[in-house]
């Protein structure tokens, strides 16, 4: 699933026939109408590539809470394709501010919030321990590594 | 107790505790209340040079390679101690658990991964099993002994509950219920907590933190959303399972009322271990409750009465 190619995703969207159940599952969709994951659907399958896909933003409007994909009645596994297609934008260096801090924060720190010095301390106070930190250098190699492209994107 | 793991049993009640992100570095008070209860248990949790686990929603959309690559050194640090791990957030159990699935599933990609980790002279085999915290209570210790060792319940509570989506969904990583009918949380409450349950609409719906970073009015609007509807029910408290809801309930409602004075009043939010230390006999200040940003009523926690025997 993880390796689809963009034509590949488009078949697997073609059973659907337009019931709306992802619409009105949808998170986002429910507070904001403008994020409209059927909308989002008719852009793919008019698109022949992801660089052709309009408005491609809205593909990182998604929570991932599962909502769509669990409640499909064809069973199109939409939260996985949406994550296979952020991939594929990503690829092309298509990545939000947000995300791009995200990653930052994890190549330097190990993790996605950095210990703050008040939390630290707060740690402290509270008696919990110091929390053993991996190596830098093992999670430099295993990012660089996992970053080489191992199939065509 | 019952249905314990492989590895627990041999173990003798010890766990990989995978604190993650949000918990260590953002809200060490949901730590404190979590090994209060452990100790209580006589779980003991093992501390190893986890990372981040890591982001099922951010690391996950930029690249899956990576997502599997990290998640893989996480559960592979705990097989070399053959423990079984236990997480305190659903996105940690998440990504752990849906990348174990993945690689157990597919050797390629179990063999890809692999070859990566060889060179930091590890190796993955799935051994080690996933649990949530709430799945240790549930189904390891079982809601009948953790009654047992509740001495103040807390009967004047109306709690609401919040499961958050990656306790959840997607619905092949979980027990079937879980997906649209889950009762753990709310069976927590009745007969653990011995509170009040509070139904409200939208109990299934995401509490926004997925967009947090991203479209911050998108994240608000769904909080808002959700906190109306609580509101609205005249609970006393919201109770959850996973920090990053909780990060988002706690400040999204400091942020919301800051932004309109004629919002919200403000519901305070609990970890699911804060009521159980709580119910326990633990302090409030000696679990870190003074870090809440929606201040907790402590006279309503503290002035219960005591079990009667």
């Amino acid at each position: 699933m993880e390796e689809l190619e963009f034509k590949e995703i488009k078949r697997l969207l073609n059973v659907c026939y337009q019931c709306g159940t992802c619409v009105s599952s949808c998170a986002g969709g429910l507070v904001n109408p403008e994020k409209n994951i059927r909308k989002l659907i008719q852009n793919l399958i008019d698109s022949a590539d992801i660089s052709e896909l309009k408005n491609s933003d809205l593909l990182w409007l998604c929570t991932s809470c599962y909502q769509c994909e669990d409640r499909c009645p064809e069973g199109v596994p939409l939260t996985t394709l949406l994550i296979r297609l952020k991939n594929m934008a990503a690829d092309r260096g298509l990545i939000p501010a947000s995300v791009q801090k995200e990653i930052d924060t994890l190549g330097t720190q190990s993790f996605t919030f950095p210990p703050a010095k008040s939390i630290i301390a707060r740690r402290k106070r509270l008696g919990l321990p110091d929390l053993p930190r991996p190596a830098k250098t093992e999670m430099d190699t295993l990012i660089k590594l996992a970053r080489t492209p191992v199939f065509k994107a | 107790m019952n249905d314990l793991t492989e590895n627990s049993r041999r173990n003798n009640m010890r766990y990989a505790l995978f604190v993650g992100c949000t918990v260590a570095y953002k809200l060490p008070h949901l730590e404190a209340a979590t090994r209060y209860v452990m100790d209580s248990l006589g779980i003991y949790p093992v501390d190893l040079p986890f990372s981040c686990c890591p982001d099922p929603n951010g690391i996950h959309s930029y690249s899956s390679e990576l997502w599997y690559t990290l998640a893989a050194r996480n559960l592979a640090i705990a097989e070399e101690q053959t423990l079984d791990i236990v997480t305190l957030c659903n996105g940690c159990y998440a990504t752990l658990k849906h990348c174990r699935e993945l690689l157990n599933k597919d050797s390629g990609l179990q063999k890809r991964i692999n070859d990566r980790l060889k060179s930091v002279g590890r190796h993955y085999t799935g051994q080690s099993r996933v649990l949530h915290f709430y799945q240790l209570l549930y189904e390891q210790v079982g809601y009948d002994r953790l009654q047992q060792l509740v001495v103040k319940p807390l009967h004047d509570l109306r709690i609401a509950v919040h499961y958050g989506c990656h306790s959840l969904r997607p619905k092949q990583m979980n027990p079937p219920e879980n997906s649209e009918h889950p009762q753990w949380l709310w069976q927590f409450v009745d007969q653990v907590l011995g509170a009040k349950t509070v139904h409200y609409l939208d109990e299934s719906q995401c509490c926004g933190a997925g967009l947090r970073e991203m479209d911050q009015d998108t994240a608000l609007a769904l909080t808002r959303r959700k906190i109306e509807q609580i509101e609205e029910m005249d609970a006393n408290a919201l109770l959850v399972p996973c920090p990053s809801c909780y990060l988002q309930f706690d400040i999204g409602q400091r942020l919301l009322r800051r932004l309109d004075n004629n919002g919200i009043t403000g519901t305070a939010v609990f970890y699911q271990t804060e009521l159980l230390a709580i119910a326990m006999g633990a302090k409030p200040e000696s679990i870190g409750m003074q870090f809440h940003m929606i201040k907790p009523d402590l006279n309503l926690l503290q002035r219960q009465k005591a079990k009667s025997a």
